[in-house]
């Protein structure tokens, strides 16, 4: 089954076209891979997918559910979570806090101010502290989120969205800037999320990393789909090669 | 002296409590709130108007809440959806649209002239009109709504109103509906200013449009940054700084016209020096918001 | 009602053309650092009160206090750029806004100070009534300065189009809006840029308000006002666009005019009304009529 559908996708910004409708299908429980040349529309496409920018043209489908002009965090709350290229913790929260306020059962009504809340909030922070077990930084927990390093932050990144209790996960550049150690860790955690049932899908410049879990790739150029297959065939696709080389412009 | 000391203790706290309430917008969901004035305005002529046509005393408070907040929800609904920035100017043309309101709908307001003779209250036959006793009614209506606004921004609820100043982008992709926080956190801290104008309209017997204007914006930007954004005593530390600094002033020989200028400038000042060298205030915390 | 028309439409030029000498300085503001300057709008009204100082107080020939003035509020913006902008550049846009608030203040107390919080007027007692001309079976009723007004605002947005299109400095200044890191690699002076862009926003919006000095009274307040007015300008324009500003800036002129002169809402709503514009605007149509993409720009 697809969980994630991008069907004839559009989007321009003054007249450049980021995103030229562009159609592709996410099974579920894959590990799909979201590849193109700089300025390819990667990440337009995850703002798109995710809600935070508004297609002109075409429709996004997740669970076969038509979102397409939903919020956000509609979205999310249907199973969608997102990492972002610029990390995007909230620095002044502790990385405790931050897994915290990701729970559904976060109790942030307004009225929830008055009632007693000492235990659910114990149960929160105790269920909060094994996804940072999980992904390792669990020494850190009442550190700033600020102050962790930039790979600590990546992996709270990707601690919150699990804490969303969300299925399907839009990663961005996941293993950009981090060295190999917790390039492996990252790994390990894309890995153990697909052995939970979970649907991922990855931009990644990392080649040799993407192709290692990939199970589909899905290549983008000029802001639509290029080649969609799997890690060989896209490996061996001279269209591809083109379009990362850059021997001839295609219109 | 006891008298001029419990005088200016009182209007410590009211000043405080609105610092706070501003405080809920720009130091917790981040957003530059320059309407607060207005809503203040509302507040204290819904009260006062109330009140000299002889509504009970805490009738009247509520009513000065319930107008303020609507207020607040009005110019919440459609502006909370823009950047802080823009919500900032949007929100400073409440100020301006309500001041033009209070001095031309003149059969409500009556102007320019103001609304005299309001008195403080008597309440279960104690009358609270002398300086004592009107500190004691102000402390307590102030304790109580401290400590509603403390319980709220130390809850869950306030942890979200965090996260939108954090960042509000993460927060929605977590599934927060940070606009519904946002319009939330803006109704109530607009009540809460309604509510203490009650407090400062009987404190100041007298209301009139001149009293709503950039200068009071300025104190209360000033010192809600001078107390520190973002911390829960920045803007009670804040107002208490600069009304202290205020009285101070008083020992410079200056002619009546100058005390008003004077004032704004050391404000403006403070506003100015504190946002180069000290943006996170007495209290507050170093946020990526007001540093980066 | 028609026959007040010529009129109306006269008053919304000349509103037009102060507006627009303001927004210009503050849309390239607002174009290169991305933060409103609350405090733009003083300069009109220090360029306003420095010439009714150097006419009424010590005398000068009208050419050397109108050049002095705006030669002053240059070196103004430029001062308050190098002393405190300049010091927040990179900073989240909050903070120099509110910084700017705060010299909006300050500016607005010090000109208190000095000449009082009432308000003044260029013409004195015994000055010689100005010189009138009538159209329209006298519908329409023009005086010799507001002509001189349209004249010299015409004549310096002219000038400014041709500088920014064909000058180098005109050129290194589009090049450091449009982006300020390239434009440091290519070898531009960025802070040098920013300075002229200071200095000559500064000095547009001095004349500007020298020129409505003598249309109405001066007030310590008519700065802020104005900035409000070429605030909305700026948005219904799109940012950082010259051209927009002055769509925007008639329209502004225009509708704020017509709406006063024909319902029944009183003059003193000018600023809520054209505030009422901006916010229906930035909620209806944020990037502005001219911008193209300010939509993310502006919502979050």
């Amino acid at each position: 089954m697809n969980v994630l559908q991008v069907q004839n996708l559009h989007k321009s910004f003054g007249g450049i076209h980021a995103i030229d409708h562009c159609s592709f299908s996410v099974e579920e429980n894959s590990i799909t891979g979201l590849i193109g040349p700089n300025g390819a529309g990667k990440t337009t496409m995850f703002d798109l997918i995710n809600g935070l920018l508004t297609p002109d043209e075409g429709h996004v489908l997740i669970k076969n559910q038509n979102v397409t002009g939903w919020p956000t965090y509609k979205r999310a709350r249907l199973g969608l979570s997102r990492t972002f290229q610029a990390i995007r913790v909230f620095p002044e929260l502790t990385a405790l806090e931050n897994i915290v306020v990701a729970f559904k059962g976060h109790p942030s009504k307004l009225y929830q101010a008055f009632v007693p809340l000492k235990k659910k909030n114990r149960d929160l922070e105790k269920r909060a502290m094994e996804y940072m077990e999980t992904v390792g930084i669990a020494d850190k927990a009442h550190l700033r989120a600020g102050d962790l390093s930039y790979g600590q932050q990546k992996l709270l990144e990707i601690a919150r969205c699990m804490a969303t209790d969300a299925d399907i996960f839009l990663l961005d550049e996941p293993a950009a800037g981090v060295n190999p150690t917790l390039l492996n860790t990252i790994k390990q955690l894309i890995l153990k999320l697909h052995q939970q049932g979970k649907t991922l899908l990855i931009v990644e410049h990392n080649m040799p990393f993407l192709m290692s879990i990939a199970h589909k790739i899905i290549v983008m150029n000029f802001g639509k789909e290029l080649a969609i297959g799997s890690p060989e065939e896209i490996q061996n696709n001279p269209r591809v090669l083109e379009a990362y080389l850059g021997k001839k412009r295609e219109e | 002296m006891t008298d001029y000391i419990l005088n200016l203790l009182t209007l410590i706290i009211i000043m405080s409590m609105i610092t706070l309430c501003l405080n809920v917008i720009i130091g917790y969901i981040g957003y530059l709130h320059l309407g607060l004035v207005g809503i203040w305005a509302v507040g204290s002529y819904a009260y006062a108007l109330m009140a000299v046509h002889g509504f009970p005393f805490f009738v009247a408070m509520l009513g000065g809440g319930i107008f303020a907040g609507a207020a607040g929800l009005l110019l919440g609904l459609p502006t909370l959806r823009l950047k802080s920035h823009y919500f900032g100017i949007a929100s400073l043309g409440l100020m301006y649209i309500v001041y033009s309101l209070l001095l031309n709908l003149t059969d409500l307001t009556r102007g320019p002239l103001g609304i005299p003779g309001i008195l403080r209250p008597t309440l279960f036959g104690i009358s609270f009109s002398g300086p004592a006793m009107y500190f004691v009614l102000t402390l307590a209506v102030s304790l109580v709504v401290g400590f509603l606004l403390y319980r709220i921004l130390k809850s869950p609820f306030g942890k979200i109103l965090e996260t939108i100043r954090e960042d509000e982008i993460a927060a929605k992709a977590l599934g927060k509906n940070t606009y519904a926080y946002k319009l939330q956190a803006f109704v109530l801290s607009s009540f809460f200013v309604g509510i203490i104008s009650a407090l400062s309209a009987s404190y100041f017997q007298y209301i009139s449009p001149t009293g709503f204007q950039v200068e009071q914006l300025i104190f209360f930007l000033a010192a809600l940054m001078v107390g520190g954004a973002g911390s829960f005593w920045g803007g009670i530390v804040g107002a208490f700084v600069l009304l202290t600094i205020q009285e101070l002033t008083r020992f410079i020989p200056l002619t009546p016209n100058a005390v008003g200028p004077v004032r704004t400038m050391i404000y403006a000042l403070l506003l100015i020096f504190v946002m180069l060298y000290k943006p996170d205030g007495l209290m507050g915390k170093k946020m990526k918001v007001y540093q980066r | 009602m028609l026959e007040i028309l010529p009129q109306v439409i006269w008053y919304s030029l000349i509103a037009s053309a102060i507006y627009t000498l303001i927004a210009v300085g503050l849309t390239l503001v607002f174009g290169i650092l991305e933060f409103i300057n609350f405090a733009h709008g003083e300069m009109a009204m220090v360029g306003a009160y420095l010439l009714l100082a150097f006419l009424v107080n010590f005398k000068f020939p009208f050419w050397l206090a109108f050049i002095l003035s705006f030669v002053a509020v240059a070196i103004l913006g430029i001062v308050l750029e190098k002393l405190i902008f300049k010091k927040v550049r990179k900073s989240h846009p909050f903070k120099p806004l509110v910084i700017s608030i705060g010299v909006s203040a300050l500016l607005q107390a010090v000109v208190i100070l000095i000449f009082g919080g009432g308000v003044t007027s260029y013409l004195q007692t015994g000055d010689q009534p100005a010189q009138t001309f009538e159209f329209f079976n006298g519908n329409l009723v023009i005086t010799d300065h507001q002509i001189l007004l349209i004249a010299v605002a015409f004549v310096l947005l002219i000038a400014l189009a041709l500088f920014l299109k064909f000058s180098k400095t005109g050129k290194s200044l589009r090049a450091v809006a449009d982006n300020k890191e390239v434009a440091a690699i290519m070898g531009i002076n960025v802070d040098r840029t920013i300075s002229i862009i200071f200095g000559l926003g500064s000095a547009l919006a001095a004349i500007g308000g020298m020129l409505i000095g003598g249309e109405q009274n001066l007030t310590p307040t008519m700065g802020l006002a104005l900035n409000v007015h070429a605030f909305a300008a700026l948005i219904l324009g799109g940012v950082g666009n010259v051209y927009g500003a002055l769509l925007g800036a008639l329209i502004i002129g225009f509708s704020e005019n017509f709406i006063i002169a024909f319902t029944p809402i009183p003059p003193s709503f000018r600023e809520a009304i054209v505030f009422a514009i901006l916010i229906l605007m930035l909620i209806v149509k944020p990037n502005g009529l001219l911008g193209a993409n300010a939509e993310a720009e502006v919502r979050k």
